[in-house]
C-alpha cells in the first residue's frame, strides 16, 4: 500500500517536471518570437552571449521580449496561485481574482488615474495607474477579508459578497467611463483588455517579489491548507485554527492577485482555470497542487503571449482577449460539473 | 484518565444550545454512548469539549483544564469526527488519512506512512487506498472518516453518528472495532448515536440528553426502561432482557402522531 503512494507521488513529480519542462520551452519561444523576424539562433545566442550579437539584437532581446516573456510566466504562476488557494480557501470552484471582483477594483483604480488623473497614493506618472490598481486590488480583498470576519458568513456567503464587490466596482467604471473624453476612454478600455507589452525589469521584479514572499507562506501551511478541503469542522477537529489561517492565507492572495492586476491588467480566467487543470493531474494535496497550480498558470500566460504575437502576423492582440476566449469552454463545463455536485 | 466535565454552558448566536451540563465522567477504556432526541444538543456537547463550539464552564481531561487549551493544544490529545464527512476534495483515501495525521505530530515520513498503512489496514481500507474520496460511497467515506481518527492516536475520542452510513455489516464491524480499541489501548471513546439497540449493546454507559439538558444516565440496563423512552422520546417501546446480552428496544408507536 505504501509502495503504491510512493508509486502515485513519484507519478505527480515527474508531471510537475514536465509541466515545468514545457514552460521553459514556452517561455524560450516566447522570447524568439515577435516583429522583428529573428533567427531562433541568435535570439538564443543573444541571451547567453549578448556581446555577440548586433546591439538592436541585444537591446530586443534583453529590454523587450525577455521581460515580457518573464512577466508572463510571474502574472500566470501569481494568478493561478492566488486562484487555486483561493478556490481551496472559499471551497469554492469558481472563487479566482477575476469572479471576486479584485480585477473590477483594480479596474475601478486604473480608471481614476486615467480619467479624473487622481492618485490614491502620492506618486506620478505610469505609477499613479499602478498605484490606484495595487490600492484597489487590496482594497476589494480586504472586503472580502472583513466581510468572512462577520458572524453568522459563511464560505459560500463570501462567495457571493465577493460576486457582489465585482458589481460594484463595475458600476463605479461604468460611471467613470461615461464622463470620460474619449481619448482617455480608449486608454482606458485598452488597459482594461490586460498587456504585458509595458513589462519592465523593474515590474517584473516587483512582481516575483510578491511571489517570493508569498510562496513560502502558502508552503508552510500546504498540510493545514489541504485539510481545509474537508470542511472547516474536520478541519478544525485536526486543531486548525480555520479562521485564522483563512485570513493570512486571503493577505497572501491579495497581495499576488493586486501585484498581477496593477502591472498588466485585467486577465481573466488564468486564475480560474489553471487550478483546476492542476486538480486534475495531481490531485489537491498541496505539496504537489501548488507548485503544479503555479507551473500551470505559467505556461497558460506563456502560450497565450506567445498566441497574441502569432495569431494575427503584425498585430499583437491584448492578452487578456485571448485568455478569456480560450477560459470561456473551461468555465463553462466547470459550471456543468459543479451542477453535478461534484464539488461541496 | 478521566474526562470530566462541570457547569457547562453553551450558546450559538443568541440561541442557548446547552444548559448547565454537569456530570459526564468518561472512563478509559469505556464507551460512553450520548443518547437523546433531535436538538438534544449532543452534537454541540462534543463540538464544545473539542474546543470547536465555544462554551463555558469545566472541561477537564486527567485533572487538566481543556478549556484553557487552544484547539491546536486540544487537538493533540482529542479528535472530534463530524457526522458530515462528505469531501468531495480530490485526494486519494491514502493522503487523506496521511493528512489526519500530518496536520498533528511532526515525524519522520516512514513512520508516518506505516501509521497510515496500520489505520487503513485495521478498517480493511486497503482496497480503497488509491481511491479518490469524490468517487467512495457514504459508507466508504464514513470509514475512511474513522480511520483519519484513530491514525492520530488520540486518548480521547469523540464519535458524532460513527455508523449513520454504514450498513449493518459495518455498523457491527466499526463499533466492535471501537470497543476493543477502547479495552485495549484505555482510550476515552464518546459516540453520539440513535440506535439505541447499538448504544445498548457497545456503550458502557448511557448519558441521556434532551433540549440541551442532562436528564439521566447509567448503564444501558439502568437506563433503558419503557418509562424511560416514553419519557425522553414520547414512544410506547418494549424492551428486552435477554439472559446473557444487554437490553433490546422495540419501538412500537409514537406517542403524538403527525396531523392529528
Amino acid at each position: 500500500m505504501v509502495g503504491r503512494y510512493l508509486a502515485r507521488q513519484r507519478h505527480q513529480r515527474w508531471l510537475i517536471a514536465l509541466m515545468a519542462l514545457a514552460t521553459l520551452i514556452s517561455l524560450s519561444v516566447d522570447i524568439a518570437t515577435g516583429p522583428g523576424a529573428y533567427p531562433l539562433f541568435d535570439v538564443m545566442k543573444a541571451l547567453v552571449m549578448p556581446s555577440e550579437v548586433s546591439r538592436v539584437l541585444e537591446v530586443v532581446v534583453w529590454e523587450i521580449r525577455l521581460p515580457v516573456a518573464l512577466m508572463a510566466i510571474v502574472v500566470g504562476a501569481s494568478l493561478a496561485v492566488a486562484g487555486a488557494e483561493m478556490q481551496t480557501l472559499l471551497n469554492n470552484p469558481l472563487a479566482d481574482p477575476f469572479t471576486l471582483g479584485i480585477s473590477s477594483a483594480a479596474s475601478f483604480g486604473a480608471a481614476l488615474a486615467i480619467v479624473l488623473g487622481f492618485g490614491v497614493l502620492p506618486v506620478a506618472g505610469t505609477l499613479l495607474l499602478t498605484g490606484n490598481a495595487f490600492v484597489l486590488a487590496m482594497l476589494a480583498s480586504l472586503m472580502i477579508w472583513a466581510l468572512s470576519r462577520l458572524r453568522g458568513v459563511s464560505v459560500q456567503t463570501m462567495v457571493l459578497m465577493g460576486i457582489a464587490i465585482m458589481f460594484f466596482f463595475n458600476a463605479l467604471l461604468g460611471m467613470l467611463q461615461y464622463v470620460a473624453s474619449a481619448e482617455s476612454l480608449q486608454q482606458l478600455v485598452f488597459w482594461s483588455l490586460g498587456s504585458l507589452n509595458k513589462a519592465s525589469w523593474e515590474k517584473v521584479g516587483l512582481a516575483t517579489l510578491a511571489l517570493v514572499i508569498t510562496l513560502p507562506i502558502f508552503f508552510r501551511a500546504q498540510w493545514r491548507l489541504t485539510a481545509l478541503r474537508l470542511g472547516d469542522i474536520q478541519a478544525k477537529a485536526m486543531g486548525i485554527d480555520v479562521g485564522r489561517l483563512r485570513l493570512r492565507m486571503l493577505l497572501c492572495c491579495a497581495l499576488l492577485s493586486a501585484t498581477a492586476v496593477a502591472f498588466v491588467g485585467t486577465i481573466g480566467f488564468v486564475g480560474l482555470v489553471g487550478p483546476h487543470i492542476a486538480r486534475l493531474l495531481v490531485g489537491e494535496d498541496q505539496r504537489v497542487f501548488l507548485p503544479m497550480s503555479a507551473l500551470t498558470g505559467a505556461l497558460m500566460l506563456s502560450l497565450t503571449s506567445i498566441l497574441s504575437k502569432t495569431l494575427i502576423p503584425g498585430i499583437l492582440l491584448p492578452i487578456g482577449i485571448l485568455t478569456a476566449l480560450i477560459g470561456l469552454p473551461f468555465f463553462v463545463s466547470l459550471i456543468l460539473r459543479s451542477r453535478k455536485e461534484i464539488w461541496r | 484518565m478521566t474526562l470530566r466535565i462541570d457547569h457547562l454552558d453553551c450558546s450559538l448566536g443568541k440561541r442557548r444550545i446547552l444548559y448547565d451540563l454537569t456530570g459526564l465522567e468518561a472512563q478509559p477504556g469505556e464507551i460512553t454512548a450520548l443518547i437523546g432526541p433531535n436538538g438534544a444538543g449532543k452534537s454541540t456537547l462534543l463540538k464544545a469539549i473539542a474546543g470547536i463550539e465555544a462554551a463555558s464552564g469545566h472541561i477537564v481531561l486527567d485533572e487538566r483544564q481543556l478549556d484553557a487549551l487552544s484547539l491546536e493544544q486540544r487537538s493533540r490529545q482529542l479528535y472530534y469526527l463530524p457526522q458530515d464527512t462528505s469531501s468531495q476534495a480530490a485526494l486519494s483515501v491514502f493522503e487523506a488519512v496521511l493528512l489526519a495525521r500530518r496536520t498533528q505530530i511532526a515525524e519522520s515520513a516512514h513512520t508516518a506512512l506505516a501509521a497510515v498503512e496500520q489505520a487503513l489496514e485495521s478498517l480493511e481500507l486497503e482496497p480503497l487506498a488509491e481511491r479518490e474520496l469524490a468517487a467512495l460511497s457514504g459508507g466508504q467515506r464514513q470509514r475512511v472518516a474513522i480511520a483519519q481518527a484513530i491514525v492520530r492516536r488520540p486518548r480521547l475520542l469523540m464519535l458524532d453518528e460513527p455508523t449513520s452510513a454504514l450498513d449493518l455489516h459495518h455498523q457491527l464491524q466499526v463499533l466492535d472495532y471501537l470497543q476493543r480499541l477502547a479495552r485495549r489501548d484505555g482510550v476515552i471513546i464518546i459516540l453520539a448515536i440513535h440506535d439505541l439497540n447499538l448504544a445498548a449493546r457497545f456503550a458502557d454507559y448511557l448519558w441521556v440528553m434532551k433540549e440541551g439538558r442532562h436528564i439521566v444516565s447509567g448503564t444501558p440496563g439502568q437506563v433503558l426502561t419503557p418509562e424511560r423512552l416514553r419519557e425522553i422520546y414520547a414512544i410506547e417501546a418494549h424492551v428486552e432482557w435477554p439472559p446473557d446480552g444487554p437490553p433490546r428496544v422495540i419501538p412500537l408507536s409514537a406517542l403524538r402522531q403527525l396531523g392529528a
